[in-house]
């Protein structure tokens, strides 16, 4: 069982230096600098860390709380696979 | 027309030797060789050649998480070299500045060398359909020139030249004719490489040029001019000088390192890899009438120099034929045995050896030069380093694979 939330906050402080103690689910990905290719670059690199692709469209996340949730997603679809 | 002089103001390097240009000389006043055998523990084929290899750089450390890992290697080691150039200038507290018209010049032959290889093995070797979404941006060769645009806010013209081992030099030499025909006050020139990625190198040795060594012989691999020299050492490497308005700079008191008189360039348009002494001495007495100066006012050529066998017998008769009667006169040395051949970057840390060996009036050696071949012999080859001697102008050779030659002249301050 992968914790999503923790292995986002480490992609967040590894790639782009957040100070992660000052992340909560509700913080919004504008609010630390994540655009529309940081996205894409956060979605790659946890493609890769958990091993399962991206769903090819997925609803633009706005909070930190909605990327766990396609994160979970993933996950959740990767066991089915 | 107008002609104005042009200052050095600033340098920055980041090679071998480490990241201070000053200790950086020092070093090689003294001999000091920052070749070693690297051996990276790679997969799936290791490699092990004599390199320099810039150990001690850091690019988090330097840059920060955020910005160095949206940069290439090539673009961190340029952006930190072109970063101290800048501070070196004093030109990043003055607040009057027209910085939209200060401009970048860069050079680079390879440019993102490790992001394209890491995307390769991506697709190849773990058998991914995708690869990072960031790979053209950080591969791109103009990538370093617009990271140090964003980082200085230089909103001038941003060029980046690939003209293999002149790419530094014609970025040096471009942006210099800018400042002298008065269109902006400053530029930023300079150039970085990092081609010590597993699949150049291949390249390159298949090519045979490179010089063999091992643990206890790769510091004095590079053997230039030498009876026994067996070829060149791939090195990392950025640098990165500050050009600016000769008036400019005195009235704002900035510390002058060395005066650029004249830039020349030329084409052998014969062959892609064997240089030709023709097209080279068309580059240099070029670079003499562009600074309306005898060839009898030099007093040093810091050479290309790579140490392969037909290079420096073709560089020397160059040379030997442009100083004629005065060659015996004139020290020369090639410093790339100490700090190995960095490409696209060689233009830029070289012209960077000729400035401090005017402002300091010393000469760095060749290190490493038992005997000199009789294919190069003629001119004053400088095997110590020499302080306390007179340079009143040196110049700075580079001639690439390609055919493209570009010389650089530089006259002391005072």
């Amino acid at each position: 069982m992968i914790a999503v939330l923790p292995l986002i906050l480490n992609v967040l402080h590894e790639r782009y230096d957040i100070a992660i103690e000052s992340v909560t689910p509700e913080t919004t990905l504008e609010s630390l600098d994540v655009d529309s290719l940081g996205l894409v670059e956060l979605m790659f690199e946890v493609e890769d860390r958990i091993g399962v692709p991206a769903p090819k469209d997925f609803k633009t996340p706005v909070t930190v709380a909605d990327l766990v949730t396609i994160v979970q997603s993933m996950l959740d679809a990767g066991q089915k696979a | 027309m107008i002609r104005k002089r042009v200052a050095v103001t600033g340098i920055g390097a980041v090679t071998a030797h480490g990241d201070n240009p000053h200790h950086f000389f020092d070093a090689l006043l003294r001999g000091e060789s920052a070749i070693r055998l690297f051996k990276p523990e790679d997969v799936p084929h290791p490699v092990a050649i004599p390199a320099g290899y810039c150990a001690t750089f850091d690019g988090i450390a330097s840059l920060g998480r955020s910005r160095a890992n949206g940069m290439d290697r090539f673009s961190q080691i340029g952006a930190v070299a072109a970063q101290s150039a800048w501070q070196d200038s004093g030109l990043d507290r003055d607040e009057s500045l027209p910085k939209d018209d200060i401009g970048v010049f860069w050079g680079t032959g390879g440019g993102g060398l490790s992001t394209t290889e890491r995307s390769y093995r991506d697709l190849y070797l773990r058998d991914k359909a995708r690869i990072s979404p960031v790979s053209v941006i950080l591969g791109m060769n103009n990538a370093a020139a617009s990271h140090i645009a964003m980082g200085l806010g230089l909103g001038g013209a941003n060029f980046t030249y690939s003209v293999a081992c002149a790419s530094s030099a014609i970025a040096i030499g471009e942006a210099f004719r800018r400042v002298r025909a008065g269109e902006t006050p400053v530029m930023l020139a300079g150039g970085s490489e990092t081609p010590l990625v597993y699949g150049v190198i291949r390249a390159w040795e298949s090519l045979q040029v490179l010089a063999p060594g091992d643990e206890s012989t790769a510091a004095h691999a590079c053997r230039p001019f030498d009876q026994e020299r067996h070829g060149l050492v791939l090195s990392e490497g950025a640098g990165a000088i500050v050009l600016e308005d000769w008036e400019h700079a005195v009235n704002r008191g900035a510390r002058i390192y060395a005066e650029l008189s004249g830039y020349g360039t030329s084409c052998d348009h014969n062959h892609l890899s064997r240089p030709d002494p023709a097209g080279q001495i068309r580059a240099l007495a070029a670079t003499l009438a562009d600074a309306g100066m005898p060839a009898s006012e030099i007093d040093y050529v810091n050479a290309h120099g790579t140490a392969t066998r037909e290079g420096d017998a073709a560089e020397i008769t160059a040379l030997t034929q442009l100083f004629a009667e005065h060659s015996s006169q004139v020290a020369i040395s090639a410093t790339k045995s100490m700090h190995g051949h960095t490409m696209g970057a060689a233009g830029v840390i070289e012209a960077i050896v000729t400035i401090l060996a005017l402002e300091r009036q010393a000469i760095p050696p060749t290190a490493n030069l038992a005997t000199v071949a009789p294919e190069c012999t003629g001119l004053r080859h400088i095997r110590q380093g020499e302080t306390g001697v007179r340079v009143r102008a040196a110049l700075s050779n580079s001639f690439a694979f390609g055919g493209s030659n570009a010389v650089l002249a530089f006259r002391q301050s005072n």
